[in-house]
């Protein structure tokens, strides 16, 4: 009796444990927002290729896109995809633009539509969008990033904005139990927790003198309250005036010029993307700039990291309050794609993205196989469908979200702006200034007032005249 | 029967026409073996050239149709801010390679050469790193010269010297990629001079040492100048890959600090694939070959005249 007892303990502790997993059979929490058409393509036969299939050596991701392809060509018998396990890079696809090879739809970041609708590599997705009324279900901020003179050129699938990730412990060790408020706040706390003879820094961001290093510092400035126009303005006469020379962008470059050569709390090394994410984990940095989603980058690529040792709070404020600069990844459709192939091409993407039964599925597999679920991105949606794709995901949060509250609730509560991008060339913007933030970190005799002043011009000169 | 065909052919009045067709039809099976290597080397080496020299008139769209813009690619050239700097740092880079790693070579050579045992040991010494995949040295490299937890660093701070930013410090970034070039490349480049020194008759030493000259004077009065036409070869054709290098600052340094490791390859690839800007990037290849193609002929000129004043 005292066997079964146990026994009924167990199992109920167990059932307990696991989260309800929702399927199509009982219903689901998150919304319908697509209507799917009766026929796609005039139910004429249609081949599509897809970029982004998951590759053998990860298998439930490789089972829940095969599962995605039968299901939807079973709803569609004349609409055949092909996956091909081929992943964004930006040299293989020039070359793909060039030689007409690109797959119908494929997956890019957030920086690159600007290039592929430059060179009419891409498809124009607003009537799509209109027959569904899906803009209306997506963060305008977002989808600002995907237009261009009126047309809407890719579907989001997923954005992130700028933060500060932080060790919790070292700065408890140092007598700080709130991450720092305010860009002096910051500087203060990083020179008690730079520790130079261990090889610890006490604050770091991108510095490899790429567009990332660039749009890094750019956040900074913007904090210490420079507006777009300030960066690149817009004229009436449709031209662009470069305006970085002066004001605030100054400030924060002289504040990085501080930051290395008066306080010297920055780390010794280049950190790019990926390796800031190895100097966070292996605790050589107390605090960087970072990305939400690099959160599940460290889970993958350090499986021995604790995460529960970081927190991730808003970018520290300057004059003009909190300002996250955003990323993310959107899916592009080719622009040599038939009429067909574009409408198969678009409700493929469409459906297993915002179907809720493809939806929970794929966060249910994600929960089941370790991934990093929970990680402090930027809703991608608006109103209830949000909330409810939350509400859902709350469910299976694989990382500690308790330490990301600061950075939720700020973007709650809209206490961090989500800044838009200058108006025109901001690659290039963030490249020249990447370079220009390499040097001044390399060199203390550089002038940052002189130096911004000069690269203004030359900017001018080379890119917007 | 060859001077009766001679004496016919000579003088007709087709006999140039005639002599190219006997020549083609004697040859025909040579041509037509070539054929499929001319075609490829033509598709993937000539036709590129080509198609670069004409997209750096035109404002290049990848998909729609490209326009002409005359010489509007070279003028921007002339506002690129990196334009400058581009050419100091080939200059330099150059300039450290020769110091570096141009007589690194020569010397390991003439040390294997004169070694009486191990030789066969030394020379596989030498060339391993040549065989190491570039990407898979500039990791290790990469830990090499890391500022805060380097082996070199480490290796100074046992002798208190202070540690060193090697990638970072705009003083030292070109020397610490020049060394990371040099550690891949001098090994091919000792085994060429090793061949070369193979070709000197032993006798020449014998009679030198008979005559009680000393290795130092051998060195000089017999192996250098028997090196002296490779060495002038490999200094075109390392200048040459030094102003072209792109790997090791594409994986080392992205072209920093700021841009002091930025090279014209390198300059190139970022306009090409980055900004897909294909015109401009082609006008600075186009720009580049110039360059290399004016001192090379401007090299073989000097040279040329060097060793006539010699013979005189």
């Amino acid at each position: 009796m005292k066997r079964i007892a146990l026994f009924l303990i167990v199992a109920m502790l167990v059932i307990a444990s696991v989260p309800v997993t929702m399927t199509s059979g009982q219903g689901t929490v998150v919304p319908q927002v697509v209507t799917m058409p009766e026929q796609i393509a005039g139910g004429r036969d249609v081949s599509i290729t897809v970029s982004d299939k998951p590759a053998s050596d990860q298998p439930e991701e490789l089972a829940i896109w095969d599962g995605q392809v039968a299901k939807f060509q079973a709803m569609y018998p004349n609409v055949k995809i092909e996956g091909l396990e081929l992943k964004y890079d930006p040299t293989a696809f020039i070359a793909m633009i060039a030689g007409d090879q690109l797959p119908t739809i494929f997956k890019t970041y957030f920086t690159e539509p600007e290039k592929f609708i430059g060179q009419d590599a891409v498809a124009d997705l607003t009537p799509y969008f209109e027959q569904t009324g899906l803009s209306s279900i997506f963060n305008e901020n977002v989808l600002a990033i995907a237009s261009q003179d009126g047309g809407l050129y890719g579907i989001p699938d997923f954005a992130y904005s700028l933060g500060l990730a932080y060790n919790i412990e070292m700065l408890a060790a140092a007598g700080y139990d709130a991450p720092p408020a305010t860009w002096e706040e910051l500087a203060e706390m990083a020179v008690t927790l730079t520790d130079k003879d261990n090889g610890v820094a006490g604050f770091a961001f991108i510095n490899d003198g790429s567009g990332a290093a660039g749009w890094h510092y750019t956040d900074i400035a913007y904090g210490f309250g420079a507006a777009t126009e300030d960066i690149i303005q817009a004229n009436d006469d449709g031209t662009y005036t470069a305006n970085f020379g002066e004001g605030a962008t100054v400030d924060a470059l002289q504040f990085i010029h501080e930051l290395r050569w008066t306080h010297d709390v920055l780390p010794g090394a280049t950190l790019d993307w990926a390796n800031i994410t190895e100097a966070l984990a292996s605790e050589r940095v107390a605090m960087v700039i970072y990305a939400g989603d690099q959160f599940s980058f460290m889970k993958n690529q350090f499986p021995d990291a604790d995460l529960s040792k970081f927190g991730y709070a808003p970018i520290p404020a300057g004059p003009n309050g909190s300002i996250a600069l955003t990323g993310g990844s959107l899916w592009m459709i080719d622009s040599a794609a038939s009429d067909d192939e574009r409408e198969a091409a678009f409700y493929f993407q469409v459906w297993r993205q915002l179907d809720p039964v493809e939806y929970e599925s794929s966060i249910v597999t994600q929960f089941e196989t370790g991934r990093a679920v929970g990680q402090p991105v930027l809703p991608l949606y608006v109103g209830d469908y949000q909330a409810k794709i939350e509400e859902f995901r709350a469910q299976y949060d694989v990382l500690p979200v308790e330490n990301y509250i600061l950075f939720n609730n700020a973007v709650k509560n809209g206490e961090m702006k989500l800044q838009a991008e200058p108006p025109a060339k901001a690659q290039e913007y963030y490249s020249e200034l990447g370079i220009l933030v390499s040097e001044v970190l390399s060199d203390e005799g550089v002038d940052p007032a002189s130096r911004l002043a000069e690269v203004e011009e030359e900017f001018q000169a080379f890119v917007l005249d | 029967m060859k001077v009766a065909y001679r004496m016919n052919t000579l003088y007709s009045e087709n006999s140039l026409i005639s002599r190219f067709m006997f020549r083609l039809s004697n040859q025909i099976v040579a041509y037509l073996f070539m054929l499929p290597a001319l075609l490829v080397f033509g598709l993937v080496a000539w036709y590129p050239v080509a198609r670069s020299f004409q997209m750096s008139f035109q404002d290049v769209s990848l998909r729609g149709v490209s326009t002409w813009v005359g010489l509007d690619n070279f003028e921007l050239m002339q506002r690129d801010p990196a334009l400058d700097i581009v050419w100091e740092n080939s200059l330099e880079f150059a300039s450290w390679s020769i110091l570096l790693g141009y007589l690194l070579p020569v010397f390991l050579a003439i040390l294997i050469r004169e070694m009486r045992i191990a030789k066969g040991f030394f020379r596989i010494v030498y060339f391993l790193p040549t065989v190491v995949p570039v990407s898979i040295a500039i990791i290790v490299w990469r830990f090499i010269y890391d500022p805060d937890a380097g082996f070199l660093n480490g290796l100074l701070g046992v002798f208190g010297i202070e540690a060193q930013r090697w990638l970072q410090d705009p003083a030292l970034a070109k020397p610490s990629i020049v060394m990371v070039m040099t550690w891949g490349a001098f090994g091919t480049t000792t085994l060429i001079y090793l061949s070369s020194l193979q070709d000197i008759s032993t006798e020449l030493y014998e009679a030198a040492e008979l005559d009680g000259a000393s290795p130092i004077n051998r060195i000089r009065h017999i192996t250098i100048p028997h090196l002296a036409p490779m060495m002038s070869l490999l200094f075109v054709l390392q200048v040459l890959a030094v102003v072209q290098v792109f790997t090791e600052p594409f994986l080392l340094t992205k072209g920093g600090p700021g841009r002091e490791t930025l090279t014209p390859v390198l300059h190139i690839y970022n306009r090409a694939f980055m900004r897909a800007d294909m015109g401009y990037a082609s006008a600075w290849s186009v720009m580049l070959v110039i360059v290399l193609m004016v001192f090379s002929i401007g090299y073989q000129l000097v040279n040329r005249k060097i060793t006539k004043n010699q013979g005189a």
